[in-house]
């Protein structure tokens, strides 16, 4: 058996004494694609910011292909796993490349040589999120899809082995959300990489995901695949409103609806 | 019972500061001086009860004003001196003491009013286009006032000690020697609070957005103008009276909302009350302070003392700023094509200003451009003034340059965060403690003061999480804070004083090849580092998530570029002054012409900002031969005007 990608055990986190999730415990596999939902408050954010070491869990310990979370090295991790977050910055006066070559810092650091390898895998980067035509433009000249595809190409020029990506379709309409998600897709296999995804639209997470984890109060109420997660009674118990699904007509998937 | 009891705590808190404020008069009243009566009875009623009769008053008609203001202006960090009415008010009355005297004795407060009219004019036309957003109008507020401090300060110094008490007047002092001021504040009081009361309606609505206002059938602009004009005049009375008293205006509608008054006549009461108890309360304490040491603590520095962390501890809790914020910009900015060339201008033009200031110059016969020996001679004199101003320029602009990209705002810079003006307070503390402190100790005073002032900025936006208006404001806060420690201790006429005000108005008239030598190798020293942080400096701007993500130690390369920053700061003001913007601008201004990029960005704004000071220098030692004029001011009117076409231009985007 392969090492798992993410080990959590019992993880907690509280502000205040108030606990936004408590005693997490889940594996993630590597190469696969990790969907997790839940209402609004249900501490996805919470923990996908724990995930990628933005905050530190008051309680449990999580791992790493193995190796705890604290003991990482910044530079080690960031190696190894990109995050984008809900809101991603302005980027002024970046363009494209420079920001896509950002994702090199892991690897060269402060003073290192930005060296053939870097660049080659800047262009990688570039051509497989069809960046290319854009690579000159100022990133905050582009439309929302275009600079949300950007921060992916950064992602993957950091050449890590896990991407972490929070809501990374809420400011997009559906088109986008599609191609956006289709493209994170693509680079998952392609790349054999590891990915955890907030989502918000539970039939857009069943269709890109391999793997459903459901947040609901803090809690993971739920664990597998879209096929065990699609079904009114699960839903029901995700959301807390009455759901049930139906078969898309062209695919036979089922989609999940409000009663 | 409820409403009573949310009224009742604070009403005794008040009560209970008004006993205290009562007892400290009591004490000072009470307290025999002369042994002929006739001369304490004298005393009595022409000095002592005056002056607490004019501290009531005056701290009533600020509280009004600010609070007239702060409404009008839908602004709560409005008040008299952070819309600059005090500081144009003394500018024209400095001007009109040196130029008209006659005007001094007839029209004292008409003079304030014009100065104090023009300030709010100034700064309304300046940041009309932005709708008055609240903070565009306080950093153009901040500037006006500064640079209307800067020259008064730099008139004063040119005419010597005879000005020297109108410095002390301009601290807000409040000793009396009859009941004219009284007299003149309260009747201005009393029709202020009438126009008030007839307004009351009007105000109200204007509480409320622009265009339901306009649909309430409120005449929008007659109303605002109306009040407007209240305010100014009742805050330029003041001055005209007193001096200037900073922080009454802005801490007394505050602590009204905060002890529970809520509608607009409980704050058209309370306001005005708690400004009177306010000013009150701090002139006995100054008073009782002053009985202990004998040293002339202006009031008005006092204020400032206390309001300054009034300030900073309000703003986290006030709410505001629903405005588009400044830093989201629509349009994204211009790229240079050939960054390189774009330098090499940079750095040809920066050349010939120092070029210019060397061979220059203005002499009893005119103008005359030096060649040869006639050079060599003068180079000894004009050498190292302009060596000290490049390097200052090319420090402030490389520690404008670096805060900007730490703190992702382009409005931050060394001045506007009061950094200069902590250097300062660490100059003065190195003044008292050592006798005669050698300029090593002077720098590294004023680099500890400097450092300490930014960590503090730092730590307070990073805990209350204050985003780039409020960072900004905060700034202002401690600005004000430093500045007014330093006019205490200005106001003390010891030879540190002198030493502290030609500071403050930023000289290079006496430096010496040795600073020239020191200054240049400092320069040096600190922006060596620079190319080696620009993969820091490219990431940072994007936030401490993206910078966490890509594994950026992020905590030490923050406190690693803000003591850079600190000490970049403190060796440029040490000499040539807390203020000249030019921190702020030569970064700015690099950006505008296109470069982007750390390295380009840091070569252009250290050209920029030496070639400006260079600039400034040259202006300030010809322009008014054969007197040599602070450079600090030349700079703030050189940068000043650009600042406040930013703010204008930037709300066209909008």
């Amino acid at each position: 058996m392969r090492p798992a990608l993410y080990e959590v055990e019992g993880v907690g986190f509280a502000v205040g004494g108030r606990p936004i999730v408590s005693d997490l415990t889940f594996r993630l596999e590597p190469g696969r694609i990790h969907g997790l939902v839940g209402p609004n408050g249900s501490g996805k954010s919470t923990l996908i910011r724990m995930l990628a070491r933005q905050q530190a869990p008051s309680a449990g310990r999580i791992r790493f292909q193995g190796e705890d979370l604290r003991h990482l090295g910044d530079r080690a991790f960031a190696r190894a796993v990109a995050y984008m977050p809900q809101f991603t910055p302005p980027a002024e006066s970046l363009t494209v490349r420079e920001l896509v070559a950002l994702g090199r810092f892991p690897w060269h650091g402060a003073l290192g040589r930005f060296g053939v390898e870097d660049a080659a895998k800047v262009a990688e980067a570039l051509a497989d999120t069809g960046l290319e035509p854009l690579a000159d433009r100022l990133v905050d000249s582009l439309s929302g899809g275009e600079r949300q595809r950007a921060w992916l190409a950064m992602m993957i020029a950091q050449d890590a082995r896990c991407l972490l990506l929070d809501e990374p379709t809420s400011a997009l309409d559906i088109a986008h959300q599609v191609d956006m998600l289709d493209l994170v897709r693509t680079l998952s296999r392609a790349r054999g990489l590891g990915a955890v995804v907030v989502l918000h639209d539970i039939n857009m997470a069943a269709r890109v995901c391999d793997d459903i984890l459901a947040l609901r109060g803090g809690r993971l109420i739920a664990q597998g695949p879209p096929a065990a997660i699609m079904t009114g009674e699960a839903l029901a118990g995700i959301y807390g409103i009455a759901m049930g699904t139906l078969p898309h007509p062209a695919t036979g998937q089922p989609i999940g609806y409000v009663r | 019972m409820a409403e009573r009891a949310v009224w009742t705590r604070p009403a005794l808190l008040w009560g209970a500061l008004a006993l205290l404020a009562a007892g400290l008069s009591t004490v000072r009243l009470a307290a025999p001086s002369a042994a002929v009566p006739d001369l304490d009875s004298i005393i009595f009623w022409y000095g002592a009860l005056p002056r607490m009769a004019v501290a009531l008053v005056a701290g009533a008609a600020l509280g009004l004003a600010g609070l007239l203001l702060q409404r009008v202006l839908r602004n709560p960090l409005a008040e008299p001196s952070t819309l600059g009415v005090s500081a144009g008010a003394q500018l024209a009355l400095t001007v009109a003491a040196l130029h008209a005297p006659a005007l001094m004795e007839t029209a004292r407060e008409g003079v304030a009013l014009a100065g104090g009219l023009a300030a709010v004019g100034l700064i309304l036309a300046l940041t009309w286009r932005r709708g008055l957003e609240p903070v565009a109008v306080v950093l153009a507020g901040m500037m006006v006032a500064l640079t209307a401090t800067t020259a008064s300060a730099a008139l004063i110094l040119a005419n010597g000690e005879y000005l020297f008490s109108l410095f002390l007047w301009g601290g807000g002092a409040l000793a009396q020697q009859g009941w004219g001021p009284t007299l003149t504040i309260a009747t201005r009081l009393a029709l202020g609070i009438g126009a008030a009361v007839l307004l009351t309606r009007p105000l109200a609505i204007l509480a409320l957005d622009d265009s339901s206002a306009r649909s309430l059938g409120v005449a929008l602009h007659a109303t605002r103008f109306a009040v407007l004009g209240v305010a100014v005049w009742l805050a330029a009375t003041v001055t005209a009276e007193v001096g200037v008293i900073g922080f009454v205006g802005l801490a007394a509608p505050a602590l009204a909302q905060l002890s529970g008054a809520r509608t607009q006549r409980g704050r058209l009461v309370a306001a005005p009350l708690i400004g009177a108890l306010l000013l009150w309360f701090t002139d006995g304490l100054v008073q009782l302070l002053a009985g202990a040491g004998g040293e002339r603590v202006p009031t008005g520095a006092a204020t400032a003392l206390l309001g300054g962390p009034l300030l900073l501890w309000l703003l986290p809790r006030v709410r505001m700023f629903e405005w588009p914020s400044l830093t989201a910009r629509s349009a994204a900015t211009r790229r240079a094509r050939h960054p390189a060339v774009l330098i090499a201008v940079l750095g040809a033009l920066t050349l010939a200003a120092v070029g210019l200031a060397l061979s220059v110059g203005v002499g009893p016969r005119g103008w005359t451009v030096s060649t040869g020996a006639l050079l060599a001679d003068l180079l000894v004199w004009r050498g190292p003034r302009v060596a000290v101003a490049a390097a200052a320029g090319a420090m402030l602009a490389a520690a404008g340059m670096v805060l900007q990209r730490v703190t992702a705002n382009p409005l931050a810079g060394p001045e506007m965060l009061g950094v200069g003006n902590g250097a300062g307070v660490g100059l003065a503390a190195a003044l008292f403690a050592f006798s005669a402190p050698g300029l090593g100790v002077q720098l590294a005073a004023s680099a500890l003061g400097a450092t300490l002032v930014l960590a503090a900025m730092l730590g307070l936006s990073r805990r209350a999480g204050l985003g780039p208006e409020r960072l900004l404001l905060a700034g202002i806060a401690m600005g004000a804070l430093c500045s007014a420690v330093l006019t205490a201790v200005i106001a003390t006429g010891s030879r540190q004083a002198f030493d502290l005000l030609r500071w403050l108005s930023g000289s290079t008239n006496e430096a010496t090849s040795d600073e020239a030598w020191l200054c240049a190798a400092a320069a040096l020293a600190l922006l060596a580092p620079l190319p080696f942080l620009a993969r820091w400096l490219e990431i940072l701007p994007l936030g401490d998530v993206t910078a966490r993500a890509l594994g950026l130690p992020v905590r030490r390369c923050r406190t690693a570029l803000v003591l850079l920053a600190g000490l970049l700061t403190a060796t440029a003001s040490l000499f040539v002054g807390p203020l000249s913007f030019i921190g702020l601008v030569a970064p700015h201004l690099a950006r505008l012409l296109g470069l982007g990029r750390p390295p380009a960005h840091a070569a252009g704004s250290v050209l920029i900002g030496a070639g400006l000071m260079v600039a400034s220098d040259w202006l300030a030692r010809t322009a008014a031969f054969p007197y040599q004029l602070p450079l600090g001011l030349f700079a703030a009117l050189l940068a000043g005007p650009y600042l406040i076409w930013l703010l204008a231009h930037e709300g066209r985007s909008h």
